[in-house]
Order: structure tokens, then C-alpha cells, then sequence
């Protein structure tokens, strides 16, 4: 092989990527399109998970309408939460509004051993579509359908459903609360809630509105509507309403009287345990 | 011999009860009767606890026009108005009905001179004094809805505009469904009554012309009719070849008059109504006979001892007519097709249930991987693409299920039926579905 | 009580029982090739079963870490053996069956997740794999012996193909009864011409496949050959045309999922064909063409769509 070829080629070859670089360097010129830069500080602070949580379409389109309206009013993103919100603050040049952190709880607690089975399954692994077809295995018409919808569509791996129980379990670690599982779950069982001072929260886990005595029978476990949480509160934060009590968390403080007021332990908390432990009455 | 043409699937049969006749069966003492049995508003209780009621009476009242009124099916107290038990396991209020002995030795005797009276061929005079807006009072008024399942108020399909009138009434008897037979009973013991319905729902909607789609599968059923049909008579038996889904409204009115339903239009729009046979009975019932809609034919079948076709009053509980049934079985309430299974058998017959089937050892799915085979597509007789819009209802991505046409579904199974990897394909895409149909209802009632 | 959505009954058919089909199809074929190669055809058929089957098995067990073997891809697996195999030469040494096996199952198929995920069909590309890295083992076919225990007499020869392509028809040109029959040099399966039909008539029997992919195939082959002018009658019955038309075009994985698209599909690997015969390097385009056709059937599946019940009216009208 002679020189003068091998020159021959490199030349081409480089002749055809200056060519090429020219080009694009004018075509890029002429199609540029210009874009607040603001967007791109924006959405490199977001996490990019395009989850979905805020309510838009995803990570860019929270940068863009942030940029576009100019303000944060309503605009949330729960997976970055206050900090990015912060940062995103300081871009546009307004302040950020204090958002609650939020995490997702399960109201149910409708255990294996609390709800045995009543009948089998065999269908679509899904509790969409078995909440279309029937009450479930479990005979509860409120309760957890146990089929981990919510598990599947978490962006933040952070739902895992638990063998022994049949219920899925939150990781208040992963969460973000970017509300996807609360859109999912066919029975609306999952429910953002404040993440609580020190971590410390109380619900009542269980959705059930049947009367109490249908409820016991269904599920150990049951919200029979009682009402005794409703009198043992001294914050008035819970409310009983079609059998079912219900803590408002923006009311409630997390003293935990509640907890041992309930007897069937629909009652859960994040609290440490204390001297009496707070274990479910089973009966 | 006319059919419909795309997709379609030949299960097996397996009408077990073909041939055997109607037997009425013994008018239950306690009867549970939902306020909701069609389509629509529920209907409003209008008698209280302790209240005495005779069978035929209304005791639930319309609430709108797209509604229908319930009826006691025997006479006796009004226990309580609770909620029972549906067949899935949730819950929906009802009347809760009890005879003494003496009540139920009366409609004993009465209903058993009703059936002799049937029994015998129509009094063609009687309808003729009629007129059209009577006829669709009693009917209104016996609560009559489409006894084919759909369940849909059979007045609302009869009031028809003057001098708008379809062209033709389009009488379903094809019961593509296999194992159910109560519409075939029916046609075999009353062809002469089902003529006379089916002309006073032609004198009702003001339809010149009627047809009978039949599967040919049912060759005593045609010869019946024929037998009783007179040839001046603008009706008309249009035998077809069998095949499933051969019942569906769209998929009849293609097999029978060639043409196509537009995807989410009424059979209105290509000038026909379809109506079930049965329902064609109850009209009957309800015009020439002044009764309401309290019985109804069903088919017991599948594994149990007891087959058959049986006279059922609305409101029997199931498991008084199966009796125990063992844990490992499956109850449907329909065809092994269409019919939705029950979670639990402590629930009462509506008029909706045409059968109940018993499946000791059903099929179960082992879900393999899709392997591409098209067995769906060419199965499915609406030209859509199962294997698509089921992934797309599995993986949530509701608005290219839209664009896939989901909503043209007409959730008839053959694509799970056909699919040899077992893939429950109607599951997710009835799911899509549901979203997508309640996207469009919303959009249409923002504008 | 069990519950569950509709419907509550099932054809029975399953993916196992599909694959047993296919393989009970391929049985006359695989017959005929015993016949005339004896007894290292039969080598080479039961080195690359075995060895589809091993490397799926050890792919989904090692790799995938699925724990029970699945019955449908195993299945799956011994037909792309089988195929595999009917598309080599009985002289190939068995080292290089097992070289192809192993691409044709790991690379082709297991790689992109396993049965039913593969963009291209396993067999072919094995055999493609192999006639690309050892040209000269995979073209050179003992001529047929007759009888089971036939050992081949050493002779090889270029099949019809290749001597059409060459120019070379002189001498000793096969009768049509001999291609029928497949008394001829070839690849394993595809010489028996009545043995491929029986199996087709099987499948269709059985409807496995329909007509549509081996019928556009071989009348599109059948037509363009008359334009240009080849032997129509040669085109037909020699080379692997017969065998890839009905047994490898029509795999369910990797053919378009409605009719309109198959005919597509066919007439589109029938031109690819002719072309690659007639003016391409190789004397043989059949699995070359199949490769194309599998990898346009994605963009078949997505613009021919099924016919649809009724023309749409818009709803959110």
C-alpha cells in the first residue's frame, strides 16, 4: 500500500467530518430555539423521575410552568420536596411555600390471620380486576385485594407487599409521595398523610364502613366504629362517620391515646412502643 | 346459511339440557328481591316493613325514565328492606319477602293454572285491542327488561318516535352461549305466545317487519316456530350458522340484515331493535295475561344432579335451587362465556340470570409468555387487536388503548378463550375499557 | 367457591401442544433426510436438539435464574433444533451443530428475553450464523445414498441451486420426480419436496398456521421467477424455499399477527428470494429473506391493522 492512498483516505475522511461539522453548526444556527434558561436549572434540580406527582406531565413540564407562570403557587414536587422547592425558589426569584413532607400509609390491616380466605382467585393477577369481578378472597368489600397494584406502579420501588400478611408495606424511606399507588389501588386504601414531627404518625388502618358487627365478622381487625378513639382524643382530630373513624392529621398530634383506646387495634402509629403495648385484641 | 364474518370461535356446546322441558319449580318461601335489576336507576320501595304484598304486585317503583318497577314474586309479609348479598359479594338493597303455608298453597294453585293457560296457543284477538301506547304501559308496568342479560327497560327500546320507526324488529333467539338452553325451552313450549309478543312488540314500537335470528343448532326450536308461524304474518325465522358470538347485537344484525352498527352507535342507527326471545314471552305475559315479571326461565346446568330448564321465581335464592355446592367448584350465572362467576351462592335469581352453571373441576390458567400467534386477532369478530389493548390495560397506558379502539369491545372472550398461553387477555383489556368509557362519558358531559 | 372474570372456558390449546404440531409436521421431512443421509443426518438431528434444549435450559436456569424448567420453551427449543438441523448438511461436523444451536437459542432468542420475545427466528439465524462463519462446510452436500443406514458415499456436490447459479446445468440434470421425491444433494430437510407438503397439509389440518405466508410466499416466488425468466419448476422444488415457507416464515413469533400483514410478509421474503437467486452472491436466499421478512414484521404489525368491524364514528364527537 502506498502513501499517497493512505493520505488520500485520511483526507476524505476528514473532509467529510469538517463538512459535516459546518453543516450542523449553520443548521443548528438556524433552528435554534430559544428556551428560558431558567428550565434547564430548573429540571436539573428536579429528580427526573417524571413520576407524575406534582400533577403535570412529568419533570420538564414542572420546570417549564414554574419558568412560564413565574411563581410556585400550587406547584409541588413531593419526591424533591421542600429543599428542591426551595432552590427552584431562588431561580425564579419568589419564595417557596413550606410544604408538609407526606408519606403513603395503608389503611387496611386486614392480615391473613385477621381475614382468612373465603373463596380463590383465578384471574388476571390484578386487583383492578378482581375488584371488578368480586369482594375478593378475603370477603371484605373495603380491604386490601393483596394483587400489589400499588407495588407495581411505584415509581420508587418503595411499596414491597408482605408475604406473611398479604398486605403491601410502605418504606417511609423510599416514598416520595408522588400519589401514584393512591391513584392506583381500586379501593382507595392508600392515603397521603403528614409525615408527622419525628417521624410519628397515627391512623386508623382500616377502610371498612360495614356496621360493626358485619365488620368483626369479616376481619379481626376491623374499624367496628365504636367511637371510643373519638372520645379518648383530646385534640378532637378524629371523626366517626359510616362506622368508620378517621383521624384528620392535620389535627392530630400523635399522643397515641387512641392507640390503646381501640379494641381491635385498627389503630396503628409509628410511635415507639411503650410500657403496655399496644397489640391488636384478638378475640 | 348467513352468519356474521370477522373472528368468531366454535366452543363446544355442551348443551347438556337441550330437549328437556320447563319445569316450574316450587315458589320458594322467602324471597330476596333487588331494587336494582336493569339497567338504570334503582328502583324506589314503595311498601314498608310488615306490609302484606300478593305476588304480581308492584313493590318497588321507577325512579326515571331509564328505570323499572319490581314486583313481588309470591305472596306474603314484607320482612325487611336490607341489603343482600349479590353474587360477587358485595352488597345492594332489597326486599326481603315471606309466605305463610296458606299464602304459598295459594300461588301454588294460581301459578300452576297460569301455566296450563300458556300452554295452550295463543287468542290471537286479544291483541288486537291494543293500542300502542297501552301496550307499552303494561309493559312498562310489568317491569319487563331484556332477559337476555343486558337487562336493559324494554320500554325504552319500544318507545320508538312516530314516523321515525326502525324497519325492522330483530328477534335474538340465536343463544350462542353453550350450555344454556332456557331459551331454546322456551321457543319449543311457547312458539305460538313468543309470535304474539313479538307482533305486539311490533304494534308497540311501530315496526313493519320482524325477524327471528336462530342458530340452527336448535332445529326443534325452528320447527316449532315454524309450525306456528302463518305465512301472511311480516315474520320472518332466519336460521344461521353457529357460531359464537353470535348473540352479540352487533354481530346478529350483521349475520341477519348484512349491515354494520358504526362502533358506538345503537342498532337504531341502521333502522333495527333487537330484542331477546324471552323478553318477547314477557311481553306476551304482561299484555295478554296482565302478569308482571316475577318468573323466569333458567338453566341449571354443568355438575350438579339436578339439570335442567326451570320455571325460577325472582328472588329464589341460588343456593336453595343448587343446593351445597363443594369449595372447589365454580358457580356462574350465565354462560360459560359471559356469565359472572359468584363469590358466594347466598344470593337471589334477578331477571337478568339466564343460567346457572356448575363447573366441578374448571379450567385454570397457567399464564405462559405470548408467543405472537394472532389466535386473538383473527378470533376477535371486532377487528381489534387483543394481545395489544390487554398490554396496554396491564401497563395502565390508557390513552393508546383508546387509539387502539378498546372501546369497540364488546367483552365477548373469545380472545381468552383462544389463547393458547392461557394469557387472561378480556381481564385487563375490560379494565381499559372501563377507563376508557368513563374518559369518554366525561368528556361528553364537559361540552 | 372460585371466581374469576370471563370466560370460564378454554380451547385447551396450549403453546406445548402448538410446538408438538410443528414437530409432528416436520416428521416426514425429518424421515426423508434419515432415508437418504443416514445415519450422520440422524447425528446431526439428535446433536442439535439436544443441544438447543441444553443451552435454553441452562440459560433460563443460570442466567435468567428461573428455577423450574417451562415446559413450552423447552419445547420451543427442541423444534428450533429440529429445524436447525434441517437446514444443515449431513457432513457438518457435529462441534459446529452445536455451535449453532447455541447461537440460534442464546443469542437469537434468550438474549431478547426469552420465547416469544425474539425479533428473529432462532433456527434461521443459526443457520445463517453458521453458512457466514463456515462457508465451505455449510455448502458442500453429500449426494443422497438410499436407506436408513446409508453411509454417504464421500461424493459431494453443489446442489441445483448452486449449478444454476453457475451456469453449470449440463450432465446428469435431476428429473422433477427426483426433486419431488428429494433424491438430491441438499440441506438435510429441505430435499424432500412431497414430505414438506404432507406437513404442511398437517398443519393446515390442524390449523396451525393458515395459508396465507406459505401460499404469498411461493406464488410471489413462483410469478417473479416467470418475469425474470429462471426456472420456475427448479425455483420451486429445490433449495429451501419449500421448508422455509412453511415451517420457518410462518413461526408465530416473528410473523405478522394479521392476514393482510402476512400476505405482506410473504410476497415481500418471495421478491427477496428471487432477487438474492438470481443476482446475489449466494445461490441460496431463502433464510436471508426470512431474516429481512422478520425484521420489517414489527412495522407490518404496527401500519396493517386488522380489519375492523365498523368504520369509526368519532366519539368525542
Amino acid at each position: 500500500m502506498d502513501a499517497e492512498l493512505i493520505l488520500i483516505t485520511i483526507g476524505i475522511l476528514c473532509g467529510t467530518g469538517l463538512l459535516g461539522a459546518v453543516l450542523l453548526f449553520f443548521v443548528a444556527r438556524r433552528f435554534h430555539v430559544d428556551e428560558d434558561p431558567r428550565i434547564d436549572r430548573i429540571a436539573a434540580l428536579l429528580p427526573g423521575a417524571n413520576c407524575g406527582g406534582c400533577g403535570l406531565k412529568g419533570c420538564r413540564d414542572l420546570a417549564t410552568t414554574c419558568v412560564q407562570r413565574g411563581n410556585l403557587t400550587g406547584i409541588n414536587c413531593p419526591v424533591g420536596g421542600t429543599p428542591v422547592m426551595k432552590k427552584i425558589a431562588e431561580i425564579i426569584g419568589v419564595c417557596a411555600e413550606e410544604a408538609n413532607p407526606m408519606v403513603a400509609v395503608l389503611r387496611c390491616n386486614g392480615t391473613c390471620q385477621a381475614r382468612p380466605k373465603r373463596s380463590e382467585y383465578d384471574g388476571a393477577h390484578s386487583c383492578a380486576v378482581m375488584n371488578s369481578v368480586a369482594v375478593g378472597t378475603r370477603g371484605c368489600s373495603y380491604g386490601c385485594l393483596g394483587c400489589g397494584d400499588c407495588a407495581d406502579v411505584c415509581p420508587f420501588d418503595a411499596i414491597a407487599m408482605d408475604e406473611s400478611t398479604g398486605l403491601p408495606v410502605v418504606d417511609p424511606e423510599k416514598c416520595t409521595s408522588c400519589g401514584k399507588c393512591v391513584a392506583t389501588c381500586p379501593r382507595h386504601l392508600l392515603e397521603l398523610r403528614y409525615k408527622g414531627k419525628r417521624d410519628r404518625r397515627v391512623w386508623v388502618a382500616c377502610s371498612s364502613r360495614d356496621k360493626g358487627a358485619v365488620a368483626r365478622k369479616i376481619c379481626t381487625n376491623a374499624c367496628i366504629g365504636c367511637g371510643k378513639c373519638v372520645r379518648t382524643c383530646p385534640f378532637e382530630a378524629i371523626d366517626l362517620k359510616d362506622n368508620l373513624a378517621y383521624i384528620d392529621f392535620e389535627k392530630c398530634r400523635a399522643c397515641g391515646k387512641c392507640l390503646d383506646a381501640c379494641p381491635t387495634g385498627a389503630i396503628h402509629s409509628t410511635l415507639p412502643p411503650r410500657k403496655q403495648p399496644t397489640e391488636s385484641v384478638q378475640q | 346459511m348467513k352468519t356474521f364474518k370477522l373472528g368468531g370461535i366454535h366452543p363446544p356446546e355442551s348443551k347438556l339440557t337441550a330437549g328437556m322441558p320447563i319445569v316450574a319449580l316450587e315458589l320458594p318461601r322467602r324471597v330476596e328481591i333487588l331494587l336494582s335489576q336493569h339497567i338504570g336507576a334503582p328502583a324506589l320501595a314503595c311498601v314498608a316493613v310488615g306490609d302484606k304484598v300478593v305476588r304480581g304486585q308492584m313493590i318497588a317503583s321507577p325512579a326515571g325514565f331509564i328505570s323499572a318497577p319490581v314486583h313481588a314474586s309470591i305472596s306474603g309479609t314484607v320482612k325487611a328492606i336490607t341489603t343482600v348479598n349479590l353474587p360477587s359479594g358485595y352488597t345492594a338493597p332489597a326486599i326481603v319477602i315471606e309466605a305463610d303455608d296458606e299464602q304459598h298453597r295459594a300461588d301454588e294453585i294460581a301459578r300452576k293454572a297460569q301455566i296450563e293457560a300458556d300452554a295452550k296457543p295463543a287468542d290471537r284477538s286479544i291483541s288486537e285491542d291494543f293500542s300502542r301506547d297501552t301496550i307499552r304501559r303494561l309493559v312498562s308496568e310489568a317491569g319487563i327488561v331484556g332477559l337476555g342479560g343486558a337487562t336493559f327497560p324494554a320500554t325504552v327500546k319500544l318507545s320508538t318516535k312516530e314516523g321515525a320507526e326502525p324497519e325492522l324488529l330483530l328477534i335474538n333467539a340465536c343463544e350462542c352461549e353453550p350450555y344454556l338452553t332456557c331459551d331454546d325451552a322456551l321457543m319449543r313450549a311457547y312458539a305460538s305466545n313468543i309470535m304474539e309478543g313479538i307482533e305486539l312488540m311490533m304494534k308497540a314500537s311501530g315496526v313493519r317487519r320482524a325477524v327471528i335470528g336462530i342458530e340452527r343448532n336448535k332445529p326443534e326450536a325452528i320447527a316449532a316456530l315454524r309450525n306456528v308461524l302463518d305465512p301472511t304474518w311480516p315474520i320472518e325465522i332466519c336460521p344461521l350458522k353457529t357460531k359464537y358470538p353470535q348473540g352479540g347485537e352487533k354481530q346478529l344484525v350483521e349475520a341477519v340484515i348484512g349491515r354494520r352498527i358504526p362502533s358506538g352507535a345503537l342498532p337504531a342507527s341502521v333502522g333495527v331493535i333487537v330484542n331477546n326471545v324471552a323478553t318477547a314471552f314477557a311481553v306476551y305475559a304482561a299484555v295478554c295475561r296482565g302478569r308482571a315479571l316475577t318468573d323466569r326461565v333458567i338453566t341449571v346446568t354443568g355438575d350438579v344432579p339436578n339439570r335442567g330448564n326451570y320455571l325460577v321465581a325472582v328472588g329464589t335464592s341460588i343456593k336453595e335451587i343448587l343446593g351445597e355446592i363443594p369449595d372447589d367448584c365454580k358457580v356462574i350465572l350465565g354462560g360459560p362465556m359471559m356469565g359472572r362467576t359468584a363469590a358466594t351462592i347466598d344470593t337471589p335469581v334477578t331477571k337478568g340470570t339466564s343460567g346457572l352453571l356448575v363447573l366441578s373441576t374448571p379450567y385454570r390458567r397457567e399464564e405462559q409468555a405470548c408467543i405472537r400467534c394472532a389466535g386473538c386477532v383473527q378470533a376477535c369478530p371486532m377487528g381489534l387487536e387483543p394481545y395489544l389493548l390487554s398490554t396496554y390495560g396491564r401497563l395502565r397506558m390508557w390513552d393508546e388503548a383508546r387509539q387502539a379502539l378498546v372501546a369497540d369491545c364488546i367483552e365477548c372472550g373469545s380472545c381468552s378463550y383462544t389463547c393458547p398461553s392461557s394469557k387472561p387477555l378480556l381481564d385487563y383489556i375490560r379494565i381499559a375499557k372501563s377507563t376508557v368509557m368513563a374518559q369518554i362519558r366525561a368528556e361528553k358531559s364537559q361540552k | 367457591m372460585i371466581f374469576s372474570p370471563s370466560p370460564h372456558i378454554h380451547t385447551g390449546r396450549t403453546v406445548t401442544s402448538a410446538m408438538t404440531h410443528v414437530i409432528i409436521a416436520l416428521l416426514p421431512a425429518t424421515l426423508c433426510a434419515c432415508w437418504y443421509f443416514g445415519l450422520p443426518a440422524f447425528e446431526i438431528i439428535a446433536i442439535s436438539i439436544i443441544s438447543c434444549v441444553l443451552s435454553e435450559w441452562l440459560i433460563s436456569r443460570f442466567i435468567l435464574g428461573r428455577q423450574r424448567p417451562e415446559i413450552p420453551s423447552l419445547t420451543a427449543a427442541s423444534l428450533t433444533g429440529l429445524l436447525l438441523a434441517l437446514n444443515l448438511p449431513s457432513s457438518l461436523p457435529w462441534w459446529t451443530a452445536v455451535l449453532g444451536s447455541v447461537f440460534a437459542v442464546g443469542v437469537t432468542k434468550m438474549a431478547f428475553g426469552g420465547l416469544g420475545r425474539n425479533i428473529f427466528n432462532p433456527a434461521i439465524a443459526g443457520r445463517v450464523f453458521l453458512l457466514i462463519s463456515f462457508p465451505a462446510l455449510m455448502t458442500s452436500w453429500p449426494l443422497p445414498g438410499s436407506g436408513f443406514c446409508a453411509s454417504p458415499d464421500g461424493h459431494t456436490g453443489a446442489t441445483i441451486l448452486g449449478r444454476l447459479k453457475t451456469g453449470d446445468l449440463s450432465g446428469d440434470m435431476l428429473s422433477y420426480t427426483d426433486m419431488l421425491l428429494g433424491n438430491m444433494g441438499g440441506s438435510l430437510g429441505e430435499v424432500g419436496a412431497i414430505a414438506i407438503i404432507i406437513g404442511f397439509i398437517y398443519l393446515l389440518a390442524t390449523r396451525i398456521i393458515t395459508w396465507h405466508i406459505p401460499v404469498s410466499i411461493i406464488a410471489t416466488v413462483a410469478v417473479f421467477d416467470a418475469l425474470v425468466g429462471a426456472p420456475v419448476g427448479i425455483n420451486l422444488l429445490s433449495g429451501g424455499l419449500l421448508l422455509g415457507a412453511v415451517f420457518m416464515a410462518t413461526d408465530y413469533v416473528t410473523s405478522p399477527m394479521t392476514h393482510r400483514g402476512m400476505i405482506i410478509y410473504g410476497v415481500f421474503i418471495g421478491i427477496i428470494t428471487v432477487v438474492i437467486r438470481n443476482w446475489g452472491a449466494y445461490p441460496e436466499g431463502m433464510s436471508f429473506a426470512i431474516l429481512l421478512g422478520n425484521a420489517i414484521t414489527p412495522l407490518i404489525n404496527i401500519y396493517v391493522k386488522p380489519r375492523r368491524f365498523a368504520a369509526r364514528k368519532e366519539v368525542a364527537a
